[in-house]
């Protein structure tokens, strides 16, 4: 970072402290014009930025300079420890080379010694064989110097040796030394590199400080800068707001002073106008609080009225309370009393239907002994037909004779006597019977003809819906018209099967068995009007219903027209009832057509009215003109017995009349004979002498 | 000697902060409060002072009665309030014995004191908590013991040259052992840390060790301090005996993490004794055994320590007898290791065979983040071997120390372009290297180291 040159510029390395802090400062004082210069000049640039961060600036650049000198304080401090170790290194090189050195020389040694011994030892071999002494001897000194040549060599090396020992004794000495100086040295470092970085740490610290500090005046000088600025145009403002007030509060006393002069005139009017109004008001009180006093009496009254009132409602609310407990407890008794009828009613029911069951058995047995009877009857009928027909052509004989002798003796006129046979048969009647109650062919054929006419119309076929639609309305509605039983049974059936049984069940139970009766009872259920009639035209309106065919078509229609499902069971009861009402007025009809079915029908329909043309035309035996010549006889011999009594009644009176005269004749001449007549004053014989 | 249930409570709190951080904590409390409560205190002393006999208090009477006889009766927290407490143990002389005051002072105050004495053995650069678990107490006993321990082997080191005369010596000395064991145990809970520089008795240490359950460090130096013209070249280093009995204390220790055996002239038949306790250990996480006579046979013992299962992080071996040998069994070992982060072969001969096997080692090694390789003779084929090192991805070495070597320009040369490539290199010492004065590559080197350095401390 640093160049060279400042770098020797700024050279710690003096021996000198004081030197050495006054070089220190000199450098930060460098370091930080320069900062600044780069500063002021990042600041034309970019205003702010730079003078923000100069505190951070500094204190980056102050670690990163105790980095450094740390850094190289520890390498200085180390640099010792290396290099002991270096030496140490080369030493032991050195000492591994030193060490083969003398092993190499050791073994060269040994083995020329060797070789020299080997020598020596076979000279001594060959000296044994030496017998001159002086050769011996010159031998043996050869031998010797050789010997001390072999010593020599060794001792040299041993010497050698010896001397290097003692090298490295003084070197070891050296190395203690050597070590011993490190040590101090490197102490003396430590101490050096201690201090240099307390300092540093001390400069460096002031440095930051005094950037911060410079910091902190630029900011205190730019904020009592803004401050002043601000109060000033605080001051101008306020100056500018107290002008505008002032001109403000003129104004408004202006417009106060003006109000107030008009207000007062208000007020015045105002006030006068006012007084006026209490007084007005003042009456209106005074009239208000008489019609409040009257109000208030009429309420007293009302009030004390309804009071009253009110006593007597709380009395008959008792009254009605306990009335109610006791109606509360007569329910209970009556629920209660309900229950046990209601348990002994259904079994009086199951006892009256098990009777029912009986008397229909009866019933059976009754009509069987009925149509057993009826036969009999008939018989017997015919009987008594056959007798009366004789006592009849006996009495038409009789009537016929006295016609003849009307005719004949008093009147003087020809008598036909008609013929009997004909009268008695009117299929035989010729066209000789032209007068009242004849019958021809034409009206029998009519006859026959409104027969089947009828009897058709009994056929009115009742459609299904409709039908369908009456038993399940019944069903839902009176379902209780069904025995328990048979409402087990059904419900034991399969839907299907229990719809079709339930229906025949109801059928049965009101008492419908013809199709006829279907139709009967659909009327109840469908039309209203047509219920209202009398059961007694049934049959004739069968008949129009029969002629309205397409009436049947309308059904459909119709249905929709049924009865509401609460009144089905008037319908019913009406239906029922009128059906018991219809059975009394014409039990024989009835049982006629149950007991003898459709096909006899008609020929008992045909029987009593031929009866009773029979006995028609034996009553007309003598014709209307007959009759009629009968009765104006009669009535010319009525009032010919009536002259004849009349002067038979007159000849009475005048009997009575003379026999009366007679009697009073006697009984005046007893009372003028009487002596009373004399001691009167005035005798009424004298008043009756004048009247003689 | 009973236990009263009013002082149940404090008993455990005084107890259980003796052997935790506790104590320190307190004593920054009670610091802090000081300012209060020295005025209380002067004002207490005072008057005691002033008012002689009549105008003391009943309690202080007793306070001094106490202190008087704490030796032969010793007051503790059970039977005498907490606040009575303090102010016996401020009262108490500091030359208590051991024995007595390990089990009834638990005040950390009072050992503060007895540390701090201008009168105790200890120097004021030995009084550092901070490496005594932040207890004075720690502090106090630890160094005590290594005190008993290094002059005990004066005693019996002179009834072993006394030679073999008098048995009654003999047993006297055998005596003070059962004793001195004895002693350790009444303080056995506070020693974490053994260490000493001498030990002329050869005592049996794992018989000493036994006593020590909560031994976490074994930092053992067999030489002789201050020795003087008595120089005797077998008074230095360790014994075989010695060395079995470290191995069996090793062995036997549960909570042992890290073993220091510096200077101990240990050679390859001590070390294969001493892998006989660390081979079955699997707790010490850190291994010094610098300054010793290890060669390449030792150093495959080492490599065996650095197995798949090996929990060692922290390996020293500076200043052996390595050759080139030992790199390719270490290099071997590093292969398959994953837990080693830091490793010392300062000042071996390795020579540049030997770098370049041990580096080649560890060049699928993710686990190294220190080593240290100066003053081994390194040269070209090493500098090859580091930059596929640092090239690899996966590597992790941050610190390499590579002084004292025989490193040309060139060799830097290759190294700056690895570097500039990539690696997360944050120091480097190339220093004593065979390099030219005048090489700009080591200047362009440190600024790439910085910037290095720099984004590693933002990372962090």
């Amino acid at each position: 970072m640093a160049p060279t040159s400042e770098a020797q510029e700024f050279n710690t390395n003096v021996a000198d402290k004081d030197e050495r802090q006054r070089i220190r400062r000199a450098r930060v004082e460098a370091r930080s014009q320069s900062s600044q210069e780069q500063t002021t000049a990042k600041m034309r640039n970019a205003n702010s930025r730079a003078e923000e961060s100069k505190g951070q600036q500094q204190i980056a650049n102050s670690l990163s300079h105790l980095d450094k000198k740390k850094s190289s304080g520890i390498t200085s401090v180390t640099d010792i420890r290396v290099a002991a170790d270096f030496r140490e290194n080369q030493r032991r090189i050195n000492e591994e080379l030193l060490r083969q050195d003398r092993l190499q020389r050791l073994q060269e040694e040994a083995v020329r010694s060797g070789k020299q011994n080997a020598a020596v030892e076979m000279k001594w071999a060959e000296l044994l064989d030496q017998n001159m002494p002086q050769e011996l001897h010159k031998e043996i000194l050869q031998q010797k110097s050789a010997c001390a040549h072999i010593i020599a060599s060794k001792d040299g090396l041993i010497r050698e040796f010896q001397q290097q020992l003692k090298s490295k004794d003084e070197e070891y000495v050296k190395a203690l030394k050597q070590q011993a100086d490190d040590i101090e040295e490197m102490l003396t470092r430590m101490r050096l590199e201690f201090k240099e970085l307390q300092e540093e740490y001390e400069v460096e610290l002031e440095a930051i400080e005094a950037a911060f500090l410079s910091e902190r005046d630029a900011l205190l000088n730019n904020n009592k800068a803004s401050i002043d600025s601000l109060f000033e145009k605080r001051r101008a403002n306020e100056q500018a707001f107290m002008q505008a007030k002032q001109q403000r509060e003129e104004k408004y006393q202006q417009e106060i002073s003006d109000l107030l002069v008009k207000d007062t005139e208000e007020y015045n009017k105002l006030k006068i106008k006012l007084e006026t109004d209490i007084q007005t008001l003042e009456q209106q009180l005074e009239e208000m609080r008489a019609t409040y006093q009257l109000n208030t009496e009429k309420l007293e009254y009302n009030y004390r009225v309804l009071t009253e009132r009110d006593n007597e409602n709380t009395s008959t609310l008792q009254k009605q309370k306990k009335k109610l407990t006791k109606i509360k407890d007569d329910l209970s008794k009556i629920v209660s009393k309900y229950h046990k009828d209601d348990a002994r009613d259904r079994k009086k029911n199951e006892d009256l239907s098990e009777e029912y069951r009986r008397i229909t058995k009866q019933y059976k047995d009754l009509q069987s002994k009925f149509r057993h009877f009826e036969l009999a009857d008939n018989k017997k009928f015919e009987a008594v037909w056959n007798m009366h027909e004789e006592e009849v052509d006996q009495y038409v004989e009789q009537a016929l004779k006295a016609d003849k002798i009307v005719n004949e003796q008093l009147l003087g006129w020809t008598w036909r006597s008609p013929d009997l046979e004909i009268v008695r048969n009117p299929l035989l009647m010729g066209a000789d019977e032209d007068g009242d109650g004849q019958y021809t062919l034409e009206e029998l054929e009519a006859q026959k003809q409104k027969l089947k006419d009828e009897e058709e119309a009994k056929k009115v076929h009742v459609p299904a819906d409709k039908i369908r639609s009456i038993v399940s309305l019944v069903a839902e509605e009176a379902g209780f018209i069904l025995d328990k039983g048979v409402k087990a049974a059904i419900d034991s059936l399969p839907p299907a099967d229990a719809s079709l049984a339930q229906a025949q069940a109801l059928l049965q139970a009101l008492g419908v068995e013809s199709e006829a009766d279907v139709a009967a009872l659909s009327k109840y259920f469908f039309v209203e009007v047509k219920r209202e009639k009398d059961p007694m035209e049934e049959m004739t309106e069968n008949a129009e219903g029969g002629e309205g065919g397409d009436e049947a078509g309308e059904a459909m229609e119709r249905l929709q027209k049924l009865i509401q499902p609460n009144q089905v069971v008037q319908a019913i009861n009406k239906f029922v009832s009128d059906r018991k009402g219809d059975a009394e007025s014409g039990p024989a009809a009835k049982f006629m057509q149950q007991v003898e079915g459709e096909g006899k029908e008609a020929a008992e329909k045909k029987k009593p009215s031929e009866e009773k043309m029979f006995w028609d035309r034996m009553a007309n035996v003598i014709s209307a003109s007959n009759w009629g010549t009968w009765k104006h006889l009669e009535d010319s011999l009525k009032s010919y017995n009536g002259l004849l009594e009349s002067r038979a009644t007159g000849i009475h009176n005048v009997n009575d009349l003379s026999e009366q005269n007679q009697k009073l004749k006697e009984l005046l001449n007893q009372y003028l004979g009487s002596r009373i007549n004399e001691e009167l004053i005035i005798p009424p014989t004298d008043t009756i002498k004048l009247g003689k | 000697m009973s236990v009263s249930i009013s002082g149940a409570q404090p008993t455990t709190t005084f107890s259980v902060g003796s052997t935790t951080s506790q104590p320190s904590l307190s004593e920054q409390v009670r610091r802090y409060k000081s300012k209060r409560f020295k005025e209380k205190q002067e004002h207490l002393s005072k008057k005691d002072v002033g008012g002689s006999g009549a105008d003391e208090t009943l309690q202080m009477k007793c306070i001094k009665v106490l202190v008087a006889n704490f030796e032969k009766s010793p007051t503790h927290d059970g039977r005498v309030e907490s606040k009575h407490l303090l102010e016996i143990t401020s009262r108490l002389p500091i030359d208590l014995d051991p024995k007595q005051s390990a089990v009834f002072v638990h005040d950390e105050s009072y050992w503060k004191r007895a540390c701090l004495d201008p009168n105790s053995t200890l120097t004021p650069s030995e009084c550092q908590i901070v490496e005594h678990g932040m207890t004075w107490k720690q502090l106090f006993f630890e160094h005590h013991l290594r005190r008993r321990l290094e002059l005990f082997d004066n005693k019996g080191g002179q009834d072993d040259d006394a030679e073999d005369g008098k048995e009654e010596e003999k047993k006297t000395a055998e005596e003070t052992v059962e004793d001195l064991l004895e002693e350790i145990e009444k303080y056995q809970d506070y020693i974490f840390s053994l260490s000493f520089k001498q030990l002329p008795s050869h005592l049996e240490v794992d018989r000493i060790c036994e006593k020590l359950p909560n031994l976490t460090k074994l930092d053992i130096q067999y030489g002789i301090n201050k020795i003087g013209m008595e120089y005797d070249r077998r008074l230095f280093g360790m014994k075989i005996s010695d060395a079995s009995c470290v191995a069996k204390a090793i062995k036997d220790s549960m909570n042992l993490t890290s073993v220091v055996l510096c200077g101990n002239l240990m050679d390859d038949d001590l070390l294969r004794m001493l892998m006989t306790g660390l081979y079955k250990s699997s707790t010490i996480t850190h291994l010094d055994v610098s300054h010793n006579k290890i060669t390449n046979h030792g150093v495959r013992l080492l490599a065996k320590l650095l197995g798949t299962k090996s929990v060692l992080t922290s390996l020293n071996v500076a200043d052996n007898q390595i050759h080139a040998e030992g790199g390719r069994y270490l290099g071997r070992a590093l292969r398959s290791n994953d837990s080693l982060s830091d490793l010392n072969i300062r000042l071996n001969r390795l020579t540049d065979e030997g770098g370049r096997m041990l580096l080649e080692g560890l060049r699928d090694n993710q686990s190294i983040t220190k080593l240290n390789i100066g003053s081994n003779s390194l040269g070209g084929e090493s500098m090859t071997a580091l930059s596929v090192v640092l090239r690899e991805p996966a590597s992790e070495l941050l610190i390499l120390d590579m002084s004292s070597n025989q490193l040309s320009d060139d060799d830097v040369d290759v190294l700056y372009s690895t570097i500039q490539r990539k690696s997360k290199l944050i120091s480097l010492d190339l220093r004593m290297n065979s390099t030219s004065q005048e090489n700009e590559t080591l200047g362009r080197i440190a600024d790439l180291l910085h910037t290095n350095e720099l984004a590693y401390r933002e990372g962090n």
